[in-house]
């Protein structure tokens, strides 16, 4: 048996060596698409100068289609950006945490509500594990675009979201909102597992010397009052902030005939107007951030909201 | 949780084997018997309550039938010999009896559970039909994993003790192991009682040969499940949902594929299965053996689904063939049409009822019973045909024997079964007819290139032609008896290792899995 235990062992040890070899290959080599990034537009943090943004958000679409950092600079000076991706996890928000707060101390970090009510599997965190020791298992995929770069190159992070990670979405599907946060006394339970890794990412966060606020964005699909309620005991409980965006429906005043993208699911750009509005004057109220905009070295967020601006598209 | 899921493989099961090993052997059977439990509750959670029924039905059932026979023994041992017919007859109807309540039991359960939607929507369009102002409410149930196998385990087990081939178990933990046996509930294989009860509950020590043995069946799976099954999917999920928009010979390409993709699943999750009771000096069934070598329709199902082809015989065929009833059309058939003819009608018949179970069996659907009729048609006009056949191959002198004859055969084979899982994946039976229509009528190379449109690429494609093309090579091996795992054993370190790491490295770099990606389902664990 101990004969059979040593062998397993070594086998191991070797296996662990060559995937970590190919881990180092595969891994991209920067944080754009090109290079082969997954969720690049967040990871475009990274290519921004160290210190320099005062507030970060994680969470899934419904904070990179409801956020715009631009209008918070425009308005107030404030640096901020969207660190959300696609139906981001719990475990991933954590992952992305620890990534971004390396060469970044925000005084505040925003988590979006609706990442806290998705999937709570264990599978979910053991796989975001199995990536973090070996990316090969997360960038696999990446065997069908290789370069020889990826053999012998640097990592280097050189890529920049002029947008600050926000998503614009122009699109108009009107929702159907006549049951839009209809009061409750009932309360949808939050995945216990998911409650841990908020208790982690806020310690995490204040270890970094970042305050910790949870916000809900307006969503008539993805919220309810029963969320609404179980997530206002659990702040209470843990002493976080939260802010739902969702309760304040007669103060923000979304018209969801024409400011949502697809039926209610996100916001589209006049929508997020109106959100980044509200959360700007909250942010003002706290009196945490600083006005840049008078600052030389923050000069390139001016020129960041220019190449916004000259697409013509919005702003 | 399944059987790719990296918790299952990362975790859950090392953990298993860890302590199932560390612990002594008589506690073992306790180590699977809970590790099951807990595997069937992470994917079903509270219906584990239909599995526990199952399990008392079994017991009791059986119990009761023990008892019965061991009066009957007794009784047969106290009375003269000209009395012992009836006596035999008298207790023999009392187990029958018993047998049937609980397979009825066991089978109200199942039809409850999976079939409710679709006789309640067939008896409610029936009475639309009839003009009948009724319209029936249609329950909807959630279905707990694996009920379609273990159930036919459960029944196995119950028709086995009546008809004494296996004494009915005392010890409730080792009957409660062999239906849920964490590994084959989920997909089977359909195990019997004397197949692997004993094993399961004599808690083998995992040993270097089964821990390797079992892992490179574990690898093997891995490779057909996560290489090719899920990298396909696009393309068949394309195919079979947007029919219309496509020429038949991209219908074509759908139905090989999905044919491709079930195979590799299913056999996939088998190779995992087994592997795993291997670990566990567990030895199951085989369920796959070559199946697109077959000559004829009928060979494919005795290497296709294995043990479910061999539980309608053993359920459903046998015992309807050997009714009385049946008996007597055979007698008389042979009088008027001979001794090859007349016995095969009461085996058409007998076919007949498995067919239509083994359609049912995999899904409420009419798709499916098309499919089970579909091959029982094609099997009866291969039986009917049989005669004559050989006849015109001895006149023309064509050696059936010969590899082109028999090349030819295995490709007849390969289209028939194309066309029957073009039905069977087809969303309804119109579908069905539609893409099969499209391919007769509206056949051309034209569209051919619109796969690359489909959510793959053209590496994605040389990759599954490789891993066919490996997967094609070890299977004429394993066809022409060549044990490979005892050849790679007998390689020295250095090879054996470096194939291990090439195979697990293959694995990990060219699997389908990770983020953005959609796991299909297993197929089979939703029949």
């Amino acid at each position: 048996m101990k004969k059979l235990i040593l062998r397993f062992i070594i086998f191991i040890l070797i296996l662990f060596i060559i995937l970590l070899i190919l881990s180092r290959i595969l891994l991209p080599k920067n944080n754009t698409d090109e290079a082969g990034m997954n969720n690049s537009r967040a990871m475009k943090i990274l290519g921004e100068e160290s210190g320099t943004v005062d507030m970060i958000v994680y969470g899934d679409s419904e904070a990179y289609a409801s956020i715009i950092p631009l209008q918070l600079w425009n308005d107030y000076g404030y640096t901020s950006f969207v660190c959300a991706t696609s139906g981001q996890t719990l475990p991933d928000s954590c992952r992305i945490a620890y990534d971004t707060l390396k060469n970044q101390n925000p005084k505040i970090v925003i988590l979006e509500a609706d990442t806290i009510y998705l999937s709570s599997e264990i599978s979910v965190p053991v796989s975001r594990v199995l990536y973090e020791i070996l990316p090969i298992m997360e960038y696999h995929n990446r065997w069908k675009s290789l370069s020889l770069n990826d053999f012998i190159g640097k990592i280097e992070h050189t890529g920049r979201d002029s947008n600050k990670g926000y998503y614009y979405l122009s699109k108009e599907e009107p929702a159907d909102d006549s049951r839009y946060m209809e009061e409750s006394d009932e309360i949808e339970r939050i995945p216990r597992l998911n409650k841990v890794y908020v208790k982690l990412l806020k310690n995490y966060c204040e270890l970094k010397g970042a305050e910790f606020a949870i916000v809900s964005v307006p969503s008539v699909n993805n919220w309810n009052y029963k969320r609404h309620n179980a997530l206002k005991q659990f702040a209470e409980e843990e002493g976080i902030e939260f802010i739902d965006l969702n309760e304040k429906k007669d103060e923000i005043q979304i018209d969801w005939s024409k400011e949502t993208a697809d039926k209610g699911d996100h916001v589209n750009y006049p929508g997020a107007k109106k959100v980044t509005k509200y959360l700007g004057e909250w942010l003002n109220k706290k009196n945490i951030l600083e006005n840049h905009k008078e600052d030389i070295n923050y000069n390139f967020w001016k020129e960041d909201l220019n190449i916004i601006i000259s697409t013509g598209n919005y702003y | 949780m399944t059987y790719t899921d990296p918790v299952f493989l990362c975790a859950f099961l090392p953990i298993v084997i860890l302590i199932y090993n560390v612990l002594p052997q008589k506690h073992r059977w306790g180590v699977l018997l809970v590790s099951s439990y807990l595997f069937f509750w992470s994917i079903s959670s509270k219906l584990i309550i239909y599995l526990l029924i199952t399990t008392g039905i079994m017991y009791v059932a059986g119990q009761w039938i023990n008892k019965v026979q061991g009066e009957r023994d007794l009784k047969l041992k106290e009375i003269e010999k000209e009395h012992k017919k009836e006596i035999k007859a008298k207790y023999n109807k009392k187990t029958k009896s018993i047998a049937v309540l609980s397979t009825i039991l066991l089978l109200s359960m199942l039809i409850v559970l999976k079939y409710s939607n679709f006789l309640g929507t067939n008896i409610n369009s029936l009475f639309g039909f009839l003009k009948i102002p009724v319209k029936l409410a249609i329950p909807k149930f959630l279905m707990p994993i694996g009920i379609s196998f273990y159930t036919l385990q459960a029944i196995s087990y119950l028709v086995d003790v009546y008809k004494e081939k296996i004494k009915a178990d005392k010890n409730l933990g080792r009957l409660a192991l062999f239906i849920s046996f964490f590994p084959q509930i989920m997909e089977g294989p359909i195990c019997r009682y004397s197949d692997t009860a004993e094993d399961l509950y004599n808690g083998k020590k995992t040993t270097y040969t089964s821990l390797t043995f079992g892992t490179q069946r574990i690898l093997f799976g891995m490779m057909k499940k996560l290489l090719i099954v899920d990298r396909i999917n696009p393309v068949i999920i394309e195919i079979f949902d947007h029919y219309p928009n496509y020429d038949g010979g991209i219908v074509a390409i759908g139905m090989v594929l999905y044919t491709l993709q079930l195979y590799m699943d299913f056999s996939g999750v088998m190779d995992i299965v087994i592997g795993i009771a291997e670990i566990f000096g567990v030895k199951m069934p085989e369920n796959f053996k070559q199946p697109f070598f077959s000559k004829t329709i009928s060979e494919f199902w005795t290497r296709w689904h294995i043990t479910l082809g061999t539980w309608f015989r053993d359920y459903i065929y046998y015992p309807v063939s050997l009714t009385q009833k049946c008996r007597d059309i055979t007698a008389k058939a042979r009088k008027k049409i001979g001794n090859y003819y007349g016995p095969l009608i009461a085996s058409i018949i007998a076919l007949f009822c498995v067919w239509a179970c083994n359609g049912l069996w995999h899904g409420d659907a009419w798709s499916f019973i098309f499919f089970g009729m579909y091959h029982f048609v094609l099997i009866t006009i291969e039986r009917l045909t049989e005669p004559p056949v050989k006849k015109l191959l001895e006149k023309t002198k064509i050696n059936s024997d010969a590899f082109p004859y028999r090349l030819m055969q295995m490709i007849r084979t390969t289209i028939l079964v194309f066309i029957g899982e073009l039905f069977f994946r087809a969303k309804g039976l119109k579908s069905g007819l539609n893409m099969f229509g499209k391919m007769v009528f509206n056949f051309s190379f034209a569209q051919f290139g619109k796969v690359f449109e489909m959510g793959i690429d053209v590496q994605d494609i040389v990759l599954v032609g490789v891993v066919v093309v490996a997967i094609t090579i070890i299977s004429i091996l394993k066809e022409k008896k060549i044990d490979i795992r005892q050849s790679i054993a007998n390689k020295n370190v250095f090879i054996r290792w470096t194939l291990y790491y090439l195979l697990i490295v293959a694995i990990i770099l060219f699997g389908t899995y990770g983020i953005g990606i959609v796991h299909l389902d297993p197929i089979y664990a939703n029949f």
